[in-house]
């Protein structure tokens, strides 16, 4: 395809003005965000001074005042135990599930499978409403498992359906021949199957962690102030008397961290997982 | 697929059962209790009524809700505006990148970084960057008179910026998808096209973007979506406001639920928001399934 590149042979002037086109739109793309990094360094004054300050004696003391003066390393903490652990309990409830849909055919598979995908589609408020009333009438409000199970709920489906695509593309005849040999489905599954899939399910793991680290609706409304992870505890930061930016600056890095670190490593199936599959 | 497909009717429900029943007692049952919800007066005004049936009221007060109205009015041009320019960028910078592939590798993953940032981040971002008195985009805009009171400050202003916001954010998912799609086509076409010699604008034109158009349908359908869910970003920028200029559909539903903590009305416009979404997905699988079968 790089062939395309030649197509109507350019001059090289032209060839040059794109690159330096690209680049000023990357540039722009991440410039805001630079900002805010940059701003995680600086110093109470440095932050509001009326010129944008590039060279500033740079300073970790928001990281200081967020993550030992403040609350945010509990809720870093919060953010890290429901991300795993949702992350977990996509993986126990949805690998069995898109094995049986690689695999088998099931009577209403189709019915089931629109289902899940409609949890993937529909906002989170009218996902978090019912959810909402359901713990609260169990009185599980306000705890970590509850911010946990509804973390799950959305990502249950993008789990199913990347694990599907996944186990997809291990052969059949795999399958087959173990099981003329004697095995058991579940044999299958569990020492054939599961072992060759597992670059996919580290994808699919770092994918599903992300979204719900990232989350902030569901952790806001259920987790309340009881288990407020690290995107739920900003609201709280932005007062009536001002926004405390420093802070807000460095949790961000924090939050910003991992998507950063993991982007590189899934950022080839984010097309297929993103698009339902309609772009490979 | 199909002969190769291993037929237990239902044996396969046996591996779906964690999975089911979790979405029957943790999805399904909590919606339904909703539904019921929904039928029922409950409001912390008028505690005196809670717990009445009052039939479809609840749907028929939605209906005629002038302000549930607005957020649609929102929501809609919300996607009316930003939807063409992250189309339009997007493809043109797609079609750039496909003419420079070494640098895609670099260039994509860093593209891609404000799409997979948290979204409450995204906002503060927004925030950061846009206030007139030390943001780096707001000061600029200052100094040229443009919106010297900060974007976020009038009604008008403050939504054209989550526009923007939008645009800055999901453009790249266009670009993203496009490029893919534009990487996979068959190489016949553009060869065949370079021995015509054929011009870039005429390749585009005639080769690039029929062979897209599939395409093009699904990722507005997907756009279309993620557009409608749009929250936590605005949420973070303007709570809705300034007055209600910036109150997207999903704000309007949190604000019933959460804020005025009207619940059993607040139900049935949840409901309502279920059922778009519900139909938009409908459409989205059934143009997915109609353009993967003549592919594979």
């Amino acid at each position: 395809m790089s062939e395309i590149a030649h197509q109507g042979s350019p001059s090289r002037l032209v060839r040059w003005l794109e690159l330096v086109l690209i680049w000023l739109v990357t540039a722009a793309a991440l410039t805001p965000f630079l900002w805010l990094i940059i701003t995680a360094f600086k110093h109470r004054t440095d932050v509001m001074s009326p010129t944008p300050k590039i060279l500033f004696s740079p300073t970790l003391s928001n990281f200081h005042e967020a993550f030992v003066v403040g609350t945010f390393a509990t809720n870093l903490l919060n953010s890290l135990v429901t991300a795993s652990a949702s992350t977990l309990l996509c993986l126990v409830l949805g690998l069995p599930a898109a094995y049986a849909f690689s695999r088998f055919r099931v009577y209403g598979e189709k019915h089931v499978y629109f289902y899940v995908l409609t949890t993937r589609m529909a906002p989170g408020i009218a996902l978090v409403l019912p959810l909402y009333m359901f713990f609260q009438a169990i009185g599980l409000l306000g705890t970590l498992t509850a911010v946990t199970v509804a973390q799950t709920t959305f990502n249950l489906a993008l789990v199913i359906y990347l694990m599907r695509n996944f186990f997809n593309d291990i052969p059949r005849e795999l399958d087959e021949a173990a099981l003329t040999e004697g095995a058991t489905d579940w044999q299958v599954f569990w020492r054939i199957i599961l072992p060759l899939a597992r670059p996919g399910i580290a994808v699919t793991a770092m994918i599903s962690f992300l979204f719900a680290w990232n989350e902030f609706l569901f952790a806001f409304m259920i987790g309340g102030t009881g288990a407020q992870t690290l995107p739920a505890s900003f609201p709280g930061l932005v007062t009536p008397h001002g926004t405390y930016w420093g802070q807000l600056a460095a949790a961000s890095v924090v939050v910003s961290i991992p998507v950063l670190i993991m982007i590189w490593f899934i950022q080839r199936h984010l097309t297929r997982g993103l698009t339902f599959g309609a772009v490979k | 697929m199909g002969g190769m497909t291993r037929k237990t009717p239902w044996g396969g429900y046996l591996w779906l059962l964690p999975m089911l029943v979790f979405l029957l007692v943790i999805e399904l049952w909590p919606f339904i209790v909703m539904l019921d919800q929904s039928v029922h007066y409950l409001s912390y005004t008028q505690p005196g009524k809670n717990g009445q049936f009052i039939g479809l009221d609840n749907y028929r007060k939605a209906v005629h809700d002038d302000d549930l109205f607005h957020g649609v009015s929102v929501t809609l041009l919300y996607m009316l505006i930003a939807l063409p320019i992250e189309f339009v960028l997007g493809l043109a910078l797609a079609v750039l990148i496909s003419y420079h592939m070494a640098l895609k590798r670099i260039v994509m993953p860093l593209l891609l970084i404000p799409m997979v940032l948290a979204p409450v981040v995204v906002g503060l971002v927004a925030r950061l960057n846009l206030n007139p008195d030390f943001g780096l985009l707001g000061i600029m805009l200052r100094e040229i008179g443009i919106a010297p009171a900060g974007l976020l400050g009038t009604p008008f202003n403050a939504f054209l910026t989550i526009v923007a916001v939008d645009i800055w954010q999901w453009t790249p998912f266009v670009t993203m998808i496009f490029l893919a799609a534009i990487i996979g086509m068959p190489r016949e076409p553009f060869e065949a096209a370079v021995v015509d010699g054929a011009s870039r604008w005429q390749i585009f034109r005639r080769v690039i973007l029929p062979m897209l158009h599939p395409i093009i349908g699904v990722v507005l359908l997907l756009r279309l979506t993620d557009a409608f869910k749009v929250f936590d970003q605005v949420f973070i920028m303007t709570g809705g406001g300034p007055g209600a200029a910036t109150e997207l559909l999903t704000i309007f539903a949190y604000k019933v639920n959460f804020a005025y903590w009207n619940l059993g009305y607040g139900s049935a416009v949840v409901a309502l928001l279920f059922f778009i979404s519900f139909v938009m997905t409908f459409v989205t699988m059934k143009l997915i399934a109609r353009m993967s079968r003549p592919r594979t």
